[in-house]
């Protein structure tokens, strides 16, 4: 004990450090290290989920690229096909509208050779006819007589053919 | 010039003497937990400024515990003892070197009737009874903690050793040479930061009293390297042993 005493060492002193310590370790460890810590572990798992979303974000990305190349392909081929389609049809349409038309323009010649027919027939009647009668006229000046229906038929009819 | 092992009393408390070492541990508890109180309040979670420090200091004191526990959930449960070990010592060591240290006091007659002066200013790493007290306090931790992770059979089975199994007579005699090392513990976590602290103090008044200006520089820095490693050494000593502690015997 006397060596203690010499070393300076007082248990009321001692007890006294030891409490004092005591204290704050108990004040640190509530009041400072558990929120500390509970901050610290936030901000980790912050930054953990902000590096997986990032890197979600850009796999994300990469895929949504690869999809539109893809649907941008297709709407390629699509396109591709309706215009040749379209064009296929355009012209089966056209070559279909060009037989009608030629068809229609033959019909057309072919009546307007028949009707050109029968006019020049009906004139060639007509002018015969009006040429007996003139012919009749004239004769019937010539001849100053009168003849009888059935006679001048004949006459005509003999003079004129 | 007058060096005092024990630390120098300053007024009494009812029956508690308290000194200047005690003033001193007192003190810095204050910092302490000011200062963490302060951080806490300005919390950002960017850091900035004293923040970093203690981050740094969190971090690297946690890291260091899931090193040397190599276990997670262990290291978080010891962490504020550890670390609060590790602030206290370092700010109680650092706070001894501030110039004025022994310079201001109350004045004072000495026993050869001398007049000299108290100090205010007394490292608590510089009394016995802070180290002493400090190294109890772990120590018993250090035994209870073991208790409770082993058992009571199991913790003991580490020192009382059967000499009639495997290693025989050898196996005992470790027993009980691990048992004699715990008590050693106490006084070797004791005397080696009052040790080291203490003896910085005269070295650096020694020199003061030898060369008053530039020459005692280089001390000034070694000492404050050595503050911080005795804290380092002392936290990370508690560490080991924690994990020899929970760690059950090879038998």
């Amino acid at each position: 004990m006397e060596a203690l005493a010499n070393l300076g060492i007082d248990w009321k002193l001692l007890v006294a450090q030891v409490v004092n310590f005591a204290v704050v370790l108990l004040v640190l460890k509530r009041f400072a290290y558990q929120p500390m810590l509970k901050l610290l572990d936030e901000r980790t798992a912050k930054i953990e989920k902000g590096l997986a979303d990032a890197e979600n974000a850009g796999k994300k990305l990469s895929e949504i690229e690869i999809q539109e190349k893809a649907i941008l392909m297709e709407a390629r081929t699509e396109a591709k096909r309706i215009l040749t389609e379209t064009d296929e049809a355009a012209k089966k349409r056209d070559a279909a509208q060009i037989a009608e038309t030629e068809k229609r323009v033959k019909k057309i010649l072919h009546e307007s050779e028949l009707k050109i027919a029968e006019d020049q027939k009906k004139m060639l009647d007509e002018a015969k006819r009006e040429l007996g009668e003139t012919v009749l006229l004239a004769v019937e000046k010539v001849l100053h007589e009168k003849m009888d229906a059935t006679k001048e038929k004949e006459f005509i009819e003999r003079h004129v053919n | 010039m007058e060096i005092s092992i024990a630390a120098e009393k300053l007024f009494m408390l009812g029956v508690l003497p308290v000194t200047n070492a005690l003033f001193i541990g007192v003190l810095v508890s204050v910092i302490l937990v000011l200062v963490t109180q302060i951080i806490l309040t300005r919390w950002q979670s960017v850091p900035r400024g004293l923040q970093n420090v203690f981050e740094i200091i969190v971090d690297g004191v946690l890291g260091l515990l899931e090193s040397i526990m190599q276990d997670r959930g262990m290291a978080r449960k010891f962490f504020p003892l550890i670390a609060t070990i590790f602030l206290f010592i370092l700010l109680s060591n650092w706070i001894g070197l501030l110039p004025g240290l022994g310079t201001v006091g109350l004045a004072h007659e000495n026993a050869a009737g001398h007049a000299t002066i108290i100090p205010f200013l007394r490292s608590t790493s510089a009394d016995l009874n802070f180290t002493l007290g400090l190294s109890l306090f772990v120590v018993i931790t250090i035994q209870l903690t073991g208790i409770l992770a082993l058992g009571i059979r199991g913790y003991a089975k580490k020192f009382f050793v059967s000499p009639f199994h495997k290693p025989y007579v050898v196996g005992t005699l470790m027993g009980v040479l691990e048992l004699v090392s715990e008590f050693a513990k106490i006084l070797s976590f004791a005397f080696r930061l009052f040790g080291n602290v203490f003896a910085g103090e005269i070295l650096l008044t020694v020199m003061l009293h030898l060369v008053p200006y530039f020459i005692p520089l280089p001390f000034l820095f070694l000492e404050i390297f050595v503050g911080f490693i005795q804290a380092a050494v002392f936290a990370m000593l508690v560490a080991v042993f924690l994990k020899m502690a929970t760690t059950p015997a090879e038998h």
